[in-house]
């Protein structure tokens, strides 16, 4: 079972948003303002803490904290 | 081996003026490139890191606090901060060696990207160095 909180947790920090802002349906771009660099900066956070490798293929498909819950959920 | 802190030194010359006299503002970028560029080749086997990699600008910014003239010479220490997986900001703080104000502070956000654009977690190695130096006002 995946952790939705801390998700949501590193998220908010990749961001710079406030984590009651983010949604299960956010669009990391639309709705949360995220850049590249966010982004990138967002799945490195994630791969280290949940010792998981995100292939570069796949980190162009996640757009949505849902894609990231469902891609860790299915890979951890 | 290099120091904790990068310092650099330069003398404004006619070229860095506008005929009254006010140095260009985008000078201060390219004296920021220049501090950058050096103050990677003070860390050891630094060709090997940027082999495959280059280094990006994400966004630069610069707060003019003095007027510098023609003759100053200005010492430009380089500091680091907000360093994160994939960017740092490098911090440049410009004093003018005569009276020793501060007359110029700038910043740079750097990311490290490989030949096909993908951003790049900051090489280790890199990370403890650029910890060694850490921007304090």
């Amino acid at each position: 079972m995946i952790d939705k909180d801390k998700i949501k947790e590193i998220i908010s920090l990749a961001f710079n948003v406030k984590i009651e802002d983010i949604k299960d349906t956010s669009n990391f771009i639309e709705d949360l303002g995220a850049d590249s660099l966010c982004i990138a900066e967002l799945i490195y956070n994630m791969e280290d803490h949940f010792k998981v490798k995100i292939p570069t293929e796949k980190i162009r498909k996640l757009k949505t904290v849902k894609d990231i819950m469902d891609y860790l959920g299915g890979n951890i | 081996m290099r120091k904790d802190i990068f310092n650099y030194e330069l003398t404004v010359t006619l070229k860095d003026i506008n005929m009254y006299g006010t140095v260009y503002f985008a000078r201060y970028f390219e004296w920021q490139g220049v501090c950058r560029e050096l103050y990677f080749t003070t860390l050891e086997n630094y060709q090997a890191v940027f082999n495959d990699i280059a280094l990006v600008t994400k966004y630069a910014w610069n707060d003019y606090k003095k007027q510098i003239h023609v003759f100053d010479q200005i010492l430009i220490r380089v500091q680091n901060r907000n360093i994160k997986k994939t960017s740092f900001e490098m911090m440049f703080t410009y004093i003018d060696k005569k009276s020793g104000d501060v007359v110029s502070v700038g910043g740079e956000t750097l990311i490290f990207m490989d030949k096909n654009g993908i951003i790049l977690r900051i090489p280790d190695r890199i990370t403890k160095e650029l910890n060694k130096n850490i921007y304090v006002e």
